[in-house]
């Protein structure tokens, strides 16, 4: 017993330092450059920090708000106001508005670790969860979903280890009730999960000595969800319902106009929202189709499909298990946000379904291992088997998202504003409209990028946003600062001006360019040569004089 | 499991649309389908591999391969040829150093132009479609394939019968039965590819064996339950079928 006691000690220091070793390299390597480019969540991440470090306000100049309004829509607070420590340390940069989300994933493959260690299963199961495409890749981004998911898990493990020791109720009701600050999944998911936890394990959990622990963890939910209770009736509570596929439930509903109007709207959400919610168990989207953004690559790798279904079985098999139960219950209340949205597989908004599902490969994974025991050497068979499989994952991994994801994807990930910006910066003299209609969002990454000062960014804004903020979700895609403006070209007027149009390929063809006499002066291409903007200058002179009407803007 | 009722057997068999599409494409491939989904359950009742369920399972076998519409698994399309040339492009230059000459590593060649990887892609694509819960139950929404018309095979009702029944499946004991019925079915679709106007026939009986013991296994829990009243239960449990039944067939004829 004590020889066992000290080779699974070996085992588990051996697993604990590869976990930091392949998580350090996973999580943190070329972080500022890999994703290529910075996606607009991220920018408007890292540019409210940096005006919340700077100013103490968000870009519309409202006083540490309880959640931030992002054009036309409000997002987590939490994320935004730990970032301002990595900005104030390395500066605005997409490294500093990464940090968090990978440090987030780092710690969480730990949080697993320890989730497997108290389940008494093979550590192994824990190198594979650092692996998983879903975790790594949501984990490199600067949004809040890792974050969430992060404190979800951690939040859960507690919750987990307080029907051994209810003390642990305390940490566990301060990571989740946090995780409510840092994505609105976790809104749907957290009340539920407590509800039903108390009410599946009530018998083990409300017990008389427990009280105290129950009324203290009870307590720090109500006092830390004070500022969410503040804003709970305004439209900034619920702001993504537009999300919700209402239309096409209504129209599937008026396709069986036979029934009763309220039967056929019941039926249809029924098969709408189990549609949804089935498609996140289902073998063909976790496992066999392309459905996260990098290409080849799936949400979970090919293999595991197989310990998937191995731990399915089992914990069907222990389901009268207190850990099953537990499992069981987090898997079926995690995909319910995701599932009541109409994207067919949101891996941003159903990220906690990564845990469940990862315990379930990792029951899977030590079955295998238990199977494996019959081969001998054990030890070598086992280490051949989690380094072949850890081989083949990372290959793939490195195929899909170091050599092909940086390449193909680098436009979806709003490449060449960073280029574009300091373009800009260098030609100051010059003024630029930047074209809003195709273009997503840019004025969010030229203010990050041209590192815009927040004082002078928030005198430009609709001043009366900040005294109606958590009910206005109007949003005004016009934006003006230094010598730039983001909106869509007016050809009646903008071309008789001396400035720089940019567009994309579509927004200025290059019949207009011929036509309005369009001179360009540069062009940004992403890594595989496609063009992203192209820059061009106008000829106001020229346009005047070959004109026979000519405009009334010729005499301005 | 051993005491799967035939009547529960005979009205679930015939209130799906799968089984009646399969008949109107086709009534030898309908008469395999009933015969090894009779015997697929008589072989589970009786805990005898049935040698009728093995002949009509090969029978189906050979059916599926002959209505689909194969693809070589190594062969490009005209789309799928740029991606590769393109992609051969993309990838660094990879090397180890050793005793100071450089060993290149032809990483590009050895992920987008070895035949077996490609195959291995493919063959990962062809099964994606037949492990889906969606492509069963929901029409395959919402995972519309292009080209494919898509249909409600079984009433999404039962859905969760399935998943008991799967679950509840002895893997150990009907090896057997799993790897004929369900394992090389999806290794065959793995190999041909999913382009058949009735779907993935083959796994039928397997799929229908697995809902029938859900609903067994279910039934039996309710009989013994001492909060649930039996009539009751089955009573609402025909209604919302019916309901459902009836949406399926508007939507598959719509």
């Amino acid at each position: 017993m004590q020889h066992f006691k000290i080779k699974r000690n070996w085992v588990s220091v051996l697993i604990l330092t590869l976990l930091g070793v392949i998580g350090f390299i996973i999580f943190f390597v070329k972080l500022e450059s890999v994703p290529k480019g910075f996606y607009v969540d991220e920018a408007l991440h890292g540019y409210n920090a940096y005006s919340i470090l700077q100013t103490g306000k968000d870009e519309y100049g409202k006083f540490l708000p309880i959640v931030f309004r992002m054009y036309g829509s409000y997002n987590a607070p939490l994320y935004i106001y730990l970032t301002t420590l990595p900005i104030k340390i390395w500066g605005l940069n997409p490294y500093a508005v990464r940090i968090v989300a990978s440090l987030s994933g780092f710690l969480s493959i730990f949080v697993f670790y320890f989730f497997l260690k108290n389940l008494k299963i093979s550590l192994v199961g824990s190198l594979f969860f650092a692996v998983t495409p879903w975790l790594v890749f949501q984990s490199r981004v600067g949004y809040e979903v890792s974050l969430a998911f992060f404190l979800f898990c951690a939040g859960s493990l507690f919750l987990w280890l307080s029907l051994k020791k209810s003390i642990y109720l305390i940490p566990s009701a301060v990571f989740l009730s946090f995780s409510l600050y840092a994505a609105y999944t976790e809104r749907f998911i957290i009340p539920p999960l407590i509800l039903f936890f108390f009410v599946i394990f009530r018998k083990k959990i409300l017990k008389k000595e427990n009280y105290k622990n129950i009324i203290i963890s009870f307590a720090i939910l109500f006092l830390t969800q004070i500022p969410n209770l503040m804003i709970v009736f305004t439209p900034a509570f619920f702001p993504k319902s537009d999300l919700m596929s209402s239309s096409a439930i209504l129209s599937q509903a008026e396709k069986i106009n036979i029934f009763p109007k309220l039967v056929a709207f019941v039926l249809s959400f029924l098969r709408e929202f189990l549609s949804q919610y089935v498609n996140y168990f289902s073998p063909r989207s976790l496992f066999l189709s392309n459905d996260l953004d990098m290409p080849e690559m799936t949400p979970f790798y090919v293999w595991m499909v197989v310990p998937y279904l191995i731990g399915v079985v089992y914990l069907w098999k222990k389901r009268k298990e207190d850990y099953s139960k537990f499992i069981l219950l987090v898997l079926l209340l995690s995909p319910i946000p995701a599932a009541l949205t109409k994207d067919p597989l949101s891996t941003h908004r159903a990220m906690p379904v990564v845990f469940p599902i990862s315990l379930i490969i990792a029951f899977g994974i030590n079955e295998v291992m238990v199977f494996l025991n019959k081969f001998k050497p054990k030890l070598l068979v086992k280490s051949l088997f989690v380094i072949l499989f850890l081989f083949i994952s990372l290959s793939f991994f490195w195929r899909s998202y170091f050599v092909l994801f940086i390449n193909e994807k680098a436009r979806d990930f709003s490449f060449g504003f960073e280029e574009l910006s300091q373009l800009i910066r260098k030609d100051s003299e010059t003024h630029y409209i930047v074209e809003d209609q195709r273009i997503k969002i840019p004025y969010i990454e030229l203010a990050f990028f041209m590192k815009i000062d927040p004082l002078i960014y928030q005198k430009n804004i609709d001043q009366t946003i900040k005294y109606n903020y958590y009910s206005n979700t109007k949003f005004d895609p016009y934006h003006q600062f230094e010598n730039v403006e983001t909106r869509g070209i007016i050809w009646e007027k903008d071309i008789y001006k001396n400035q720089i149009l940019v567009g994309d390929e579509l927004s200025i063809s290059s019949k207009q360019a011929k036509e309005h006499f369009l001179t360009k002066v540069f062009e940004i291409d992403d890594p595989i040569h496609r063009p992203i903007f192209i820059g061009y200058k106008t000829n106001p002179g020229l346009k005047c004089a070959s004109t026979p009407n000519k405009s009334v803007y010729c005499n301005k | 499991m051993t005491n799967l009722n035939l009547k529960l057997f005979f009205i679930f068999l015939f209130a799906n649309i799968w089984i009646w599409k399969i008949l109107h494409f086709n009534f030898f491939i309908f008469t395999a389908v009933l015969a090894a989904t009779f015997f697929i359950y008589k072989s589970v009742k009786e805990k005898k591999i049935n040698k009728i369920f093995i002949i009509s399972m090969l029978i189906l076998i050979a059916f599926q391969f002959a209505t689909t519409k194969t693809i070589p698994l190594v062969q490009l399309g005209d789309q799928e040829k740029l991606y590769q040339i393109q992609r051969l492009k993309e990838y660094p230059p990879v090397y180890i150093k050793i005793f100071n000459k450089n060993l290149w590593i032809p990483t590009a060649n050895w992920f987008e132009n070895k035949p077996w990887l490609l195959s291995i892609y493919r063959i990962k694509n062809n099964v994606s479609d037949a492990l889906s819960l969606n492509l069963y139950f929901f029409s395959n929404h919402p995972n519309e394939r292009v080209g494919f018309k898509e249909f409600e095979k079984f009433p999404y009702i039962l859905l969760p019968f399935f998943v008991i029944g799967f679950l509840n499946f002895d893997y150990k004991k009907e090896k057997k039965i799993f790897f004929l019925s369900f394992a090389i079915p999806i290794f065959l679709i793995g190999l041909i590819g999913q382009s058949n106007p009735i779907g993935p026939f083959v796994l039928f009986p397997f799929i229908f064996l697995s809902i029938l013991s859900g609903v067994k296994y279910v039934y039996e829990k309710i009989k013994v339950s001492k909060v649930l009243n039996e009539r009751i239960v089955v009573g609402l449990f025909i209604v919302c079928y019916l309901l459902v039944f009836v949406q399926t067939i508007i939507y598959a004829t719509l």
